[in-house]
């Protein structure tokens, strides 16, 4: 059983393409061709499922008026030094993390 | 691959672009940083992968179509010509593959070509394609935090293995129509990277509009800040970096002009660098001008922009691609003024399209990138008058019209017009655009809530255990 062209290499100036299955090059490019197409609509699958939830944990909470009123609430109270959050990352998701369907805050009680 | 000195020179060569490519990757990281700094804490992490995953869909695209339509399309096809045949360029082509290069691959080429081929190829495709890379990347930040990654995605495909392969074929390669009909002149991508860039940004804006709050109810803009100037900043020092590997990569290192297919002068050898073009030019030069378009830009951004330092940032790198068309051949001080010039041009138009058409250029690409290279190559019209564009016989040479037309071409014809058609249709798709509320409330909203538990759900794993403990 070999793959490819090459049994050794004393003859290496003789050798063209030395890749496994050479001759299947076209076979490859259409593999190739689909391989790319269909990573596209995956994506583009996922990314509206992702935007879906996104918009239904937004509505949960009120709209994003809401949700942005709750987030500039939490960083005022960052600036008056009334909060002891662990990572001011977390600043910007405060009210999509209680939708998190985990009842969780990062706002201490 | 039997005598030494010829070895010598294809593996030289062979390197030489290798080390172009990593450089190159050093532009891309840059942008990266740039787009993260510039976007909103909310929107990071989808900004980061918006930008990253461009490296692997125009790099397969690329291999898959782009670097055949580069060879197959310099008449074109039917502007001057016919398609031509670019076997070694295919997809499909086993040149494409490791290959050692002996034996004649399929009738069109001679061995000696099969073996410079067998060589070189990868290493070129590789320096062309982190070319298609910067180009989809400029584009990407232009349009941060409202547009949809996968709408970026095909759109970067469009410019990064379509349309801007196409311009290099017609304007950047030694026997381009462009090149041939127009004398058109374009040594260090002014156009054929920049201009196209720019062009294409504005054409997507145009079709995506503005972030929310940019405008205010006047028309007026609000200024939406990098939330970390830091890292904007290092992005485009290291873009800068990469720009060295980008200008180098422009070059041919070893050729012999004189003995060059076409040229043929009998009996007299002169070995050189050249540019795209094959016309002779030095590392040397090209490494004064860099230096002294960058000088010139940063100094008149500084002081145009008040000291701000992404503009001054950005102004080095609009006087860099203000002065690359004839950085070739510009005498330094030339590359310092006419970069200073696209420094200017590409802060003051910026505000004037901002207000006056309301575009929302989050990072000022297509002023740096679109109006700072056509800048570029009608200077180079004007100051290279009269060259020859090329080594060939029978070429036009060099004219302002020339490089006026090709400044038009890249910019709106293989930038703006096809962004405009492919945003329409994802726009009527409705597939352009983020939804507006995941846009307001920001992209990463699951992603960070996700963050936010895990390390939640860690901190009260260690306070039970702490309280176990004492």
């Amino acid at each position: 059983m070999a793959t490819g062209p090459v049994d050794n290499w004393l003859n290496i100036d003789t050798f063209g393409a030395i890749y496994p299955f050479v001759g299947t090059e076209v076979l490859l490019a259409i593999v190739g061709y689909v391989f790319w197409i269909v990573w596209h609509i995956i994506q583009m699958k996922k990314e509206d499922a992702e935007f879906q939830k996104d918009i239904e944990n937004i509505k949960q909470q009120g709209g994003p008026g809401k949700v942005l009123e709750d987030e500039s609430g939490v960083k005022s109270r960052i600036r008056s030094g009334s909060n002891r959050l662990p990572c001011p990352c977390c600043i910007v998701v405060t009210k999509p993390l209680r939708l998190a369907s985990k009842g969780f805050s990062i706002v201490p009680a | 691959m039997d005598n030494e000195l010829s070895s010598l020179v294809v593996i030289f060569t062979e390197f030489y672009y290798w080390v172009t490519v990593v450089f190159m990757f050093l532009i891309h990281v840059g942008f990266c940083m740039y787009e993260v700094g510039a976007s909103r804490y909310k929107n990071h992490t989808h900004t980061l992968m918006k930008n990253t995953m461009l490296i692997p869909l125009v790099t397969i695209t690329f291999f898959f179509f782009g670097w055949w339509i580069y060879f197959a399309f310099v008449n074109g096809p039917w502007i001057i010509g016919p398609l031509v045949d670019a076997p070694w360029a295919t997809p499909w082509s086993e040149l494409m593959g490791t290959h050692m290069g002996a034996g004649v691959h399929q009738d069109t080429l001679t061995a000696d070509d099969t073996a410079f081929w067998a060589r070189i190829n990868g290493v070129f495709w590789a320096a062309f394609l982190l070319f298609s890379w910067t180009a989809a990347s400029i584009v990407s930040g232009a349009v941060i935090e409202r547009i949809r990654p996968s709408a970026f995605w095909i759109l970067a495909v469009v410019i990064g293995s379509f349309t801007w392969i196409i311009d290099a074929s017609w304007g950047w390669s030694w026997n381009g129509w462009m090149v041939q009909k127009l004398g058109y002149h374009d040594a260090y991508a002014s156009g054929v990277i920049h201009a196209i860039a720019g062009g294409f940004a504005l054409g997507v804006l145009l079709v995506l509009g503005p972030r929310i709050g940019k405008f205010r109810p006047d028309g007026t803009p609000r200024n939406i800040n990098p939330h970390n100037p830091w890292l904007v900043t290092i992005g485009l020092f290291l873009i800068y970096t990469g720009f060295w590997g980008f200008y180098v990569a422009c070059n041919i290192p070893v050729i012999d002009v004189y003995g060059s297919a076409m040229l043929d002068v009998e009996g007299k050898s002169f070995f050189s660098a050249t540019n795209i073009y094959l016309q002779p030019t030095t590392l040397s030069a090209i490494t004064f001008n860099f230096l002294m378009s960058l000088s010139g830009g940063l100094m008149v951004a500084y002081l145009v922009s008040d000291g701000d330092p992404f503009w001054t940032y950005s102004g080095g790198l609009a006087g860099v691609i203000g002065a690359s068309s004839g950085n070739d051949l510009y005498h330094p001080i030339q590359a310092m003024l006419i970069g200073g010039g696209g420094a200017y041009l590409a802060f003051k138009m910026h505000y004037w399209v901002e207000n006056k058409f309301k575009i929302d250029d989050a990072v000022g690409a297509v002023a740096v990138h679109g109006y700072a290279g056509f800048y570029g190559i009608v200077m180079a019209g004007f100051m290279l008058w009269g060259y020859p564009s090329s080594p060939f016989e029978g070429y036009a040479t060099i004219s302002p019209w020339g490089n006026f037309i090709g400044a038009i071409i890249m910019f709106f014809v293989l930038g703006f017009v096809p962004a405009w058609i492919v945003s329409k249709i994802l726009h009527g798709m409705g597939k352009l655009r983020l939804p507006r509320e995941v846009e307001m409330v920001g992209l990463d909203i699951n992603f960070e809530s996700q963050r936010a538990i895990d390390a939640d759900e860690v901190s009260q794993a260690i306070r039970e255990e702490a309280r176990a403990g004492s």
